[in-house]
């Protein structure tokens, strides 16, 4: 029985940490489907840019809020760029932004392959150590990356709903011609929304390497997440997002701390459920919003 | 320098005598919807202070000469000309100089409060002395300062309507560009907006109006223009459109 209690409460502490930071990854995927109709598969690629920047940056003697720093500009000013080459021409067709986003996430998986090899790399925390929490063991920077996710959710959402900025963006997200015909520059708002949605990227590409090693594969993973996420919470939702990275958080730390049923047949063994499952929750999810409700929890169906 | 600069003043009084009667003119416009042929040499222009019409059935090209001269839509021949310049082919730079379009369908900010829609209308201006305006627009529409703080989404048709306009005025047009404002409305709603319209048109405000109710824009427009498949085929004083044989039959539903 007080196993159990353990494990329940593991559960709780690690799902809540994971899933801020899943809101964080997703966030900035969220804005750019929310503003600019833009499903952008090459977020998952910023983040990893994020990643290894911070790491190249720590290597080369820098401390690492001064990498972080540099990982949240170096990705703001890819995003601009991403978008001002490539996006800006091909936004008009949904599937060709899908292939040409899709492209890119491969072609910069391909570049951090020839400069830094496919071993995987440690980026070295914030805070070293570890914190017990009655029977549990948190990874203090985990904690910091929980905190600082927050903050930087919060810091969004009062940019978007209390400055003159935000109104302009949400204007721009609601009715893109209404925003040009009140004389909004709709292609700036679009360049700034990329700008944050890349520095957003870099920021949790920073701490989602405190959860696994930096290798080039590793953009898949956020990826899924903010596909999950965005689907789930209904698309341009930032409550919808948080309460969906919740959701999706949960069932995978649940999903490792569930155990597993196995079975053999011949000379080959399955596992049912457990810790090799965690990427099928999420997934799972997603298929069945799309089938139940497409627009999502908090979504609307847009016209 | 001196003398450059008095010649180019001088450029601008005298041979712009004539036509600087026209705020707006258009001049041989032609506009393609990829290989459809939509305007094809469309000529027009709107005086200062008048209250303009352009009738003709759906799918004559009224929208897209709208969506034309706010820069939404970009031509491939012909020139149109504010003020004697030549308008930008921005949006956002053609919303500066004081031609303002309030669209087909609205285009509100569909989540956003009235308030909020008519602040956003004041874009242009910095939303420097927001409430000036805002009591103007109220005055003109009651029913918005009764539904302040409700979401735009959830207004009616007609006061849906009346928003748009209101967050157009919010802009302090001087060339009121208006297309289709009472398209699904009811004739009560229709009355408003024509009320409206004058009152608008009385400020000094020049409005060029888009409608494919021609009953609506006779009785409130003070010069009609007849465009049929991306052409003008007819203009004239509404007296003399309502006279046309052709007119009637087709438009008046009179035999």
């Amino acid at each position: 029985m007080e196993q159990f209690l353990v494990i329940v409460e593991r559960i709780v502490i690690f799902s809540v940490l994971v899933s801020a930071l899943y809101a964080l990854v997703a966030l900035g995927f969220t804005m750019i489907f929310g503003v600019g109709r833009v499903l952008n598969l090459a977020h998952g690629a910023l983040l990893m840019v994020g990643a290894y920047t911070a790491w190249f940056a720590q290597r080369l003697g820098l401390e690492l809020y001064l990498a972080a720093g540099l990982a949240v500009v170096v990705c703001a000013l890819l995003a601009v760029a991403l978008y001002q080459g490539l996006i800006r021409h091909v936004q008009h067709s949904v599937i060709i932004t899908l292939i040409a986003t899709l492209a890119c996430a491969l072609l910069l998986e391909e570049i951090v392959k020839i400069f830094f090899t496919t071993t995987p790399q440690i980026l070295q925390p914030f805070i070293s150590g570890s914190v017990i929490f009655h029977q549990t063991t948190i990874i203090s920077n985990r904690i910091l990356a929980f905190g600082a996710s927050w903050a930087a959710i919060l810091l969004f959402w009062i940019f978007v709903h209390r400055t003159r900025w935000g109104k302009v963006i949400l204007a721009t997200a609601q009715d893109q011609e209404g925003a040009a015909l009140v004389g909004i520059n709709v292609r700036h708002v679009y360049t700034v929304t990329w700008a944050l949605s890349g520095a957003l990227a870099g920021l949790a590409g920073v701490f989602f390497a405190s959860w696994v090693n930096l290798s080039p594969f590793m953009w898949r993973d956020p990826l899924i997440i903010s596909f999950a996420i965005v689907v789930v919470g209904g698309l341009g939702s930032l409550k919808g997002s948080i309460v969906a990275a919740y959701l999706i958080g949960f069932l995978e730390v649940f999903m490792t701390y569930s155990p597993s049923i196995r079975f053999c047949a011949d000379f080959r063994c399955f596992e049912f459920l457990g810790p090799s499952w965690v990427g099928v929750p999420s997934l799972m999810m997603l298929v069945l919003i799309l089938f139940l409700k497409p627009s999502g929890l908090f979504g609307r169906a847009h016209g | 320098m001196r003398s450059c600069a008095t010649l180019m003043s001088k450029r601008r009084i005298w041979p712009g005598a004539v036509s600087s009667r026209a705020m707006l003119r258009i001049e041989d416009l032609h506009v393609y919807y990829g290989k459809a042929h939509v305007l094809r040499g469309i000529s027009l222009h709107v005086s200062p202070g008048e209250l303009v019409a352009v009738i003709g059935p759906n799918g004559a090209g009224k929208t897209t000469l709208f969506r034309t001269i706010s820069g939404l839509k970009e031509s491939h021949n012909g020139t149109i000309s504010f003020q004697n310049t030549p308008l930008a082919k921005d949006p956002a730079k053609i919303v500066r100089v004081g031609v303002i379009h309030c669209p087909e369908g609205r285009h509100l900010f569909s989540d956003m409060t009235v308030r909020e829609n008519l602040e956003m209308g004041a874009f242009r201006w910095d939303h420097r002395d927001l409430s000036g305006d805002l009591e103007r627009v109220y005055t003109l529409f009651p029913v918005l300062k009764e539904r302040e703080h409700q979401i735009a989404r959830t207004l009616s048709g007609g006061e849906q309507q009346m928003l748009a306009i209101g967050r157009a005025l919010m802009s302090r047009p001087e060339l009121l560009l208006l297309d289709e404002p009472t398209l699904g409305l009811a004739p009560i709603v229709r009355k408003a907006i024509a009320d409206a319209l004058k009152q608008i048109n009385g400020h000094g405000v020049t409005i060029l109006l888009a409608e494919q109710n021609v009953a609506f824009a006779l009785a409130n427009a003070q010069r009609v223009y007849l465009l049929e498949t991306g052409q003008i085929v007819k203009v004239g004083t509404p007296e003399e459109l309502r006279t046309d044989e052709r007119v009637q039959k087709v438009y008046l539903g009179r035999v």
